[in-house]
């Protein structure tokens, strides 16, 4: 009896202090990362971190620093930034990872290693690619936004407005990654000169084949491929139209889209089909079309629908001919609606995506004209 | 000294004998031996105008009796009316039907009982002659007005609160129920102060069971002295280490009376004006008497607040340790961000902080609740501006500890009755937080629930309804039901009686 009960207390200690990891750590002994940079030279990992410094006191402050540090792995980096004046850093809070292109066309596997292995780091932190320049120039030309990788993060939280750059969270990246029939993509930055000075600017996507860099798109191919992936939320159509010699540049504003990849076989030949049903209203128009008349309406709804079907045509054709990356998922697609002939064709799907035709098949629901039903008329 | 005071003891008990004698001096001279030292106690000896045979004397205890009842009720009509007449061994009982005008005399010969009656603010009469002793009931000492009691306010319902007369007590409860099935039991619990308890209980609600268990209970104490009810509270108590109180309390009459309709047993202890209930289950902690006066939303709405109150008041620091020392990857970046910032340069770690706040706490509040009024107001600029203010300016304390421990301090003072527990339970929980984080607090938690769910009340589950999705079971848990639903009292409690209305009015 007294042996039983010795055990059982023995076993219910054990339940708390065998329970994996724990420590006590006050918030004071270490400093948030908001963000760090990849970049890599010569095998050898050259990272630089933003690190959040406050300040207490009267004011309360709260600043950001870079530091830098090298390693010949991205953890032995990290952990040589003890050597630095400076408290240890914790990655709980770190919402961006930017890679250098150069470090993703080596390889990316071995840069998210670390992230998808160490606790601290987040799944849901986002990665960004700077294009044709070192990730760390980035994060040096931040400006004065109060913390950089933040607004970074928001940036790209808001870019469902504007459909111009995926937002790829590190899971979903490397979810991508593993999966026959899809490639990843993820968004770029790159710094442009605007009134005399450099700033940071999302745009565009960068294109992998397997863990290797390959390409770029650009911002409204980037559109037309988050058109395919389903994954518009929001932004504009923009396009000058011309009705009977009346010109005006109009813009459609996004609110709903569904696509629909349908994987069909036509004269012993795999087709695929892309139907894409977008809801919009009239956001703005300058030029003088009266967009009161059905006709009217009728005819910016055709020129619409066949200039978004042309993007996703000349997209795809670019993919298959230019980067031979299959960024759209069918092969993901078939797999789940034809299984049976995935497994037949899942071996030569690499070269079978290069030549497979595509058909698209747009539609536009102008739902409405927003605040106004006239156009702005000028009397005299 | 032990030698002493044994000598002492058998030396009085050697000098009372059990019965009165027939001499008059002979048994004033016992009464004046067992109050020696005692000058409370008034000896008058007394002559009737025409008798000069008569002789008398009346004792009572100053201070506990009506003076002007014995002026004019005993002493007046002994010395005017003519006893001359009168057969010697008939005069006691003359006296006791003709004469003396008190609705309540009787005779005794044995000593222990005159002294108790003398306790109890009677009046003694001895007579030459007799053996025996006529006590009259002259009962008349300062009693509390009935006022509002101050530890339970309301906005609406009556203002009456029970005093420390437990027959006033009684008649409160009395005047709210009129049936001859209410029971009051009288027993006496002290082996020296003899106080009068009261058991109280509607015959045909109250469980059998439960009042046989109260009696057993009862009997077994052996203490020297009950000075108020939360003696017998704590001593009869099921689960005695339990921080968790397994008998209610209340000072007010309308509570009690609605206990005893539920089934409850009331029990009131003379000099306290807390009456106890039993059984008693968890969820009546959160329960106050205005939620069934107010609108049955508003009622409802004020009980989850007290609940959610309760599990703050437990939880904040707890949650607030664990998080800021070991699961800082859940605070909110924004929020982490201005913690931090409050954290740089304060000396102590956290827990530390958060335990010397709370301590700091419960001084003030205990400081508070002893002082007089008037000096109440220092203590609440000492706490407020020296220790709240003050501190985080100097660096010694975070700011959002302070904020924390008020908030804490808040929803403790919701439910004052459950503070007690309240207290253990959150230190518990802090310092399991502290070295483990929320696995600990979670473990913390677990256990508090194992145990509330261990206890039982007289037999009853402590955690009555908690379990059970039938609407009738919950019907007065965490919401208060609109009365015209409440067609049954709490089945486990009132076994033998629970249809408190019947089956139409749930039909309107």
């Amino acid at each position: 009896m007294k042996f039983k009960k010795a055990l059982l207390i023995s076993l219910i200690f054990n339940c708390f202090f065998l329970s994996g990891c724990w420590n006590y750590r006050e918030i004071e002994q270490f400093s948030i990362v908001s963000g760090f940079s990849i970049d890599k030279s010569e095998n050898i990992y050259n990272l630089t971190f933003e690190v959040i410094e406050s300040a207490g006191g009267r004011d309360k402050k709260t600043s950001t620093k870079l530091i830098s540090s090298e390693g010949l792995t991205i953890f032995d980096a990290i952990r040589n930034i003890i050597k630095y004046p400076g408290k240890k850093l914790y990655f709980s809070h770190a919402k961006v990872v930017i890679i250098s292109s150069e470090a993703a066309k080596e390889g990316i596997i071995p840069l998210l290693d670390f992230i998808n292995r160490d606790i601290e780091p987040r799944y849901n932190t986002k990665i960004l690619i700077s294009k044709n320049i070192e990730a760390e120039k980035i994060l040096e030309n931040g400006g004065n936004t109060e913390i950089f990788c933040y607004s970074l993060d928001d940036m790209l939280d808001a870019q469902k407005n504007l459909s111009n750059a995926p937002k790829v969270e590190v899971w979903e990246f490397i979810d991508d990654l593993g999966k026959i029939g899809i490639s990843p993509t993820l968004p770029t930055i790159t710094l442009e000169k605007k009134n005399n000075k450099v700033i940071p600017k999302i745009e565009g996507s960068a294109v992998f084949k397997g863990d290797k860099l390959v390409g770029y798109l650009n911002g409204s191919e980037t559109k037309s491929l988050l058109f395919i992936k389903n994954k518009i939320k929001g932004g504009l159509l923009t396009k000058k139209i011309d009705i009977e010699n009346n010109y005006a540049n109009i813009s459609l504003e996004i609110f709903n889209n569904k696509t629909k990849i349908k994987p069909k076989i036509e004269n012993n030949k795999l087709l695929i089909e892309i139907s894409t049903d977008t809801d919009v209203s009239i956001g703005e128009i300058s030029g003088n079309i009266d967009f009161s008349k059905e006709e009217e309406r009728k005819k910016i709804k055709s020129y619409f629908e066949e200039d978004l079907e042309n993007q996703i045509k000349d997209l795809i054709k670019k993919a298959q001919t230019e980067y031979e990356s299959d960024i759209f998922g069918f092969g993901k697609v078939i797999k789940i609606k034809m299984p049976s002939l995935w497994k037949e064709i899942e071996p030569k799907w690499k070269e079978l995506f290069k030549t497979i035709d595509v058909s698209v098949k747009s539609n536009i629901n102008i739902k409405n004209t927003a605040f106004t039903s006239n156009p702005i008329k000028a009397g005299d | 000294m032990l030698n002493f005071f044994k000598n002492k003891n058998i030396k009085e008990t050697k000098n009372i004998p059990e019965n009165l004698s027939k001499s008059l001096d002979q048994n004033i001279e016992i009464f004046k031996n067992i109050f020696h030292s005692d000058d409370t106690v008034i000896f008058r000896s007394i002559k009737n105008q025409y008798d000069t045979n008569f002789k008398g004397c009346i004792i009572f205890i100053s201070g506990m009796v009506n003076i002007e009842s014995i002026n004019s009720n005993i002493i007046e009509p002994l010395m005017r009316v003519n006893l001359k007449y009168i057969e010697n061994s008939l005069v006691l009982n003359t006296l006791k039907n003709k004469v003396i005008s008190s609705c309540e005399v009787f005779e005794s010969e044995t000593i222990d009982e005159i002294t108790i009656s003398l306790f109890n603010g009677s009046t003694i009469l001895l007579i030459e002659d007799s053996e025996k002793a006529l006590v009259i009931s002259t009962k008349g000492y300062v009693k509390r007005a009935i006022i509002e009691p101050d530890s339970e306010r309301v906005i609406r319902g009556p203002r009456e609160g029970f005093t420390e007369e437990i027959l006033t007590n009684l008649s409160l409860v009395r005047r709210r129920i009129k049936t001859p099935n209410l029971k009051f039991e009288f027993i006496k619990i002290g082996k020296i102060t003899k106080t009068k308890v009261c058991i109280c209980y509607i015959d045909s609600i109250a469980d059998n069971r439960i009042i046989n268990e109260l009696y057993k209970r009862l009997n077994d104490i052996d203490i020297d002295g009950i000075l108020d009810s939360g003696y017998i509270q704590e001593i009869i108590k099921d689960s005695p280490f339990s921080p968790f109180k397994t008998i209610g309390s209340s000072e007010r009459p309308d509570s009690i009376t609605a206990k005893l309709l539920e089934g409850r047993i009331a029990v009131f202890v003379d000099g306290s004006p807390l009456v106890l209930t039993l059984p008693y289950v968890f969820i009546e902690y959160f329960q106050s008497n205005e939620d069934y006066y107010l609108n049955y939303y508003y009622a409802s709405f004020n009980r989850i607040l007290r609940v959610f109150g309760a599990f703050l008041s437990a939880s904040v620091p707890a949650i607030y340790v664990a998080l800021m020392t070991f699961h800082q990857e859940l605070i909110p970046t924004p929020l982490l961000l201005s913690i931090a910032t409050a954290r740089q340069k304060v000396p102590f770690p956290t827990i530390f902080e958060v335990l010397g706040l709370l301590l700091i706490f419960e001084i003030v509040r205990e400081t508070g609740s002893r002082l007089p009024a008037t000096i109440g107001q220092t203590i609440s600029i000492v706490g407020t501006l020296v220790i709240g203010q003050a501190s985080v300016e100097a660096r010694i304390i975070s700011a959002p500890v302070i904020i924390i421990v008020a908030l804490t301090g808040i929803t403790e003072l919701l439910i004052p009755k459950l503070m007690s527990a309240m207290i253990i339970i959150r230190f518990i929980l802090i310092i399991l937080s502290s070295v483990l984080g929320l696995y600990g607090y979670i473990f913390g938690t677990i256990g508090i629930f194992i145990h509330l769910f261990s206890l039982r009340s007289f037999g009853v589950p402590y955690m009555l309804g908690y379990g059970s999705i039938k609407p009738q079971d919950i019907k007065d848990t965490f919401i208060r039901a609109p009365w015209w639903y409440m067609i049954m009292r709490p089945k486990l409690i009132a076994k033998k009686n629970f249809i408190r209305q019947s089956r139409k009015s749930e039909d309107k």
